[in-house]
């Protein structure tokens, strides 16, 4: 990715920029104090030179990465300039045009931004460690004092297990989203689950728990592999594996 | 009930008391923002010192709260002292006289009383989502899962986060140690590493954030006639802008209001802003050619640690805009002797810099 690239992905609509172009212009025009105009106007300057020269890029992409090369657009003032550019103008302006401007400045800004809190990511909180409740239950449902557990959960939980608890491990976690799905997760993903492939890679695993939706169409049955249902969570169904004593991976 | 006065201890109380050994350096206005903000990031700065070393060489979680804990008591000694030190020799009066305020016509005062409602109001909303609305993100299963490993089980960086297997140690990560920080913070309060990352986080670094941009329109519009609208205004488009800083998934607006528990929001949102008024107060004496006092340097290098702890990051930028600024300050003033002092900050993030590169 090019720093053209991660520019124009970081200022999103473009909007935002070109309203902290103008205000840095007005300050340029306007502002009489040496101290303010070389921290919002000449070292902002000097900073995109600094992105946009293609050594430094290539050095800083290469020592770095690439994915956090947009972390340097974090150093301009765009929040600080922005607000006091409007309050200047504002301040420049004589009766109701000054608060005319204002509010135009408001809505500029709700029009050229996105409503953070709009996002889809968003949902009410379940409980004050802001994990889905479910994770929560099967978690108290399945730790045991002092102990480690493993246990293989469906992927939309992986997220929030080891937030919730440090006694639960996982044979598979995040990295399955970024490294693809292991065999374990392939074979618990699907909509019918093959009971003896499943429990052979879980013995494989040493994972004491295995929970899915009870949706789940069952090739075979459970208990023929040493399971027995430990306990329903809403939609979910825990089985544990009784031929796996309990012990601490870490041993 | 004990808890929450722990908490209040340990986020407010101590934080604010520690800060007073720089509090000459704010001479009106502001000062027990300034003294709670700057005493936060002492503690953070000295935690980083202290903790860095103690995971390298492999010591556990409960160890580094009572290191810290001397720490705190250290640092509180020396706020204690410094106070005497400067009510003895009288320096506590050179605080300047508070501002007159000015008397504006009776619209005026309503306007100033109606944007100081709604800048609280936004703030309240953005307070108030985050503690009854949970974000789906991706990188809390890594930094709070370390946060939670630690709270319960006394092991920073050996453990894997995603997995819960022992692992080697994550010497990467634990250079910006940040998620230990909250566990220290979670066991101290006694509550769970998550509820002290989704909840505690957001409720420490929101006040923070605001309370730099507070500092900063403060010292900004200082010299606009002081006009009492004019900083209700600033903070208000502030809270605005941070609202729809959904523009971006990068923008630092939108890490506050998602990851405010994660080191590279707070590196972001209080760290950055930090140093930007440190320069502005540095730059401030070069412009009226008043003397630049050390504690300015000493705090500015405590910055630095700081952004240290909250992302390895830190390390890079913070020395970079600090070089670009400063460079520019000393050259366009002739005060060639701050170089030296310049230097002298910029030796511990380079240094971790380097410590991280090596890794």
């Amino acid at each position: 990715m090019t720093a053209f690239q991660t520019f124009r992905g970081y200022m999103g609509t473009g909007l935002i920029l070109i309203w902290y172009l103008a205000m840095v212009v007005f300050l340029f025009v306007t502002e009489k104090r040496k101290d303010r105009r070389i921290l919002l106007i000449y070292v902002p300057f000097l900073l995109l030179l600094l992105f946009f020269n293609p050594l430094f890029d290539k050095l800083f992409q290469r020592f770095l990465g690439k994915e956090i090369y947009f972390r340097i657009l974090w150093l301009l003032p765009v929040t600080v300039t922005l607000c006091y550019g409007i309050v200047r103008v504002c301040a420049a302006l004589r009766g109701k045009k000054q608060w005319i401007f204002a509010g135009i400045a408001a809505a500029f800004i709700v029009i050229s931004g996105t409503c953070v809190y709009s996002s889809p990511l968003f949902s009410k909180a379940e409980n004050a460690d802001h994990v889905p409740q479910e994770v929560a239950e099967i978690c108290d449902m399945i730790n045991l004092p002092g102990v480690n557990v493993m246990a293989a959960f469906p992927v939309e939980m992986i997220y929030y297990v080891r937030q919730y608890s440090p006694f639960v491990c996982m044979p598979y976690g995040r990295e399955i989203m970024l490294n693809g799905f292991s065999e374990l997760e392939y074979c618990m993903h699907y909509s019918k689950i093959d009971v003896e492939r499943l429990s052979a890679l879980a013995k494989e695993q040493r994972c004491h728990y295995v929970i899915f939706e009870k949706e789940k169409e069952l090739i075979g049955n459970m208990e023929d592999y040493d399971y027995v249902l430990w306990g329903q969570v809403g939609k979910y169904l825990v089985y544990r594996d009784m031929s796996i004593p309990s012990y601490s991976p870490a041993e | 009930m004990i808890k929450i006065l722990l908490t209040v201890m340990i986020l407010i109380a101590l934080p604010t008391a520690v800060g007073t050994i720089f509090l000459p350096l704010q001479k009106k206005g502001g000062r027990i923002v300034f003294s709670w903000i700057f005493g936060m990031i002492t503690l953070w700065g000295g935690f980083q010192l202290l903790c860095v070393p103690m995971i390298l060489r492999n010591q556990r979680f409960l160890q580094i709260v009572w290191a810290n804990r001397i720490l705190w008591l250290c640092l509180l000694l020396l706020a204690a002292v410094l106070a005497i030190f400067r009510k003895r020799a009288g320096r506590m009066e050179a605080v300047a006289p508070k501002e007159e305020k000015e008397q504006g016509t009776v619209p005026q005062k309503r306007i100033t009383i109606g944007l100081w409602v709604l800048f609280f109001a936004l703030f309240l909303l953005q307070v108030v989502c985050s503690v009854f609305l949970a974000y789906e993100e991706g990188d809390d299963s890594f930094y709070v899962a370390i946060t939670t490993a630690c709270r319960d089980d006394n092991v920073p960086y050996s453990i894997e986060p995603y997995t819960g297997l022992t692992t080697g140690l994550d010497v990467r990560h634990a250079f910006a140690p940040f998620p230990v920080w909250v566990a220290l913070l979670a066991r101290s309060a006694g509550v769970s590493g998550a509820a002290a990352s989704h909840v505690g986080m957001p409720l420490l670094i929101l006040p923070m954030a605001y309370g730099l941009l507070y500092l900063i329109g403060k010292k900004l519009l200082a010299g606009e006639g002081g006009k009492g609208w004019q900083l209700p205004l600033f903070l208000s488009a502030a809270a605005l802008l941070v609202i729809f800083g959904g523009y971006s998934t990068y923008s630092p607006e939108n890490f506050l209001l998602v990851r405010a528990t994660q080191g590279k929001a707070v590196l972001a949102n209080v760290i950055i802003p930090s140093l930007f008024y440190l320069l502005l107060l540095w730059m401030e004496k070069l412009e009226k050619k008043e003397p630049v006092p050390i504690s300015c340097f000493f705090l500015t290098a405590i910055v630095m640690v700081a952004g240290c702890l909250c992302s390895t990051m830190g390390g890079m930028l913070l020395p970079m805009i600090y070089g670009i600024a400063g460079l520019c300050g000393v050259v366009a003033y002739k005060r060639w002797k701050h170089l030296i002092g310049m230097g002298c900050v910029l030796l511990v993030p380079f240094g971790f810099a380097v410590l991280y590169l090596l890794n």
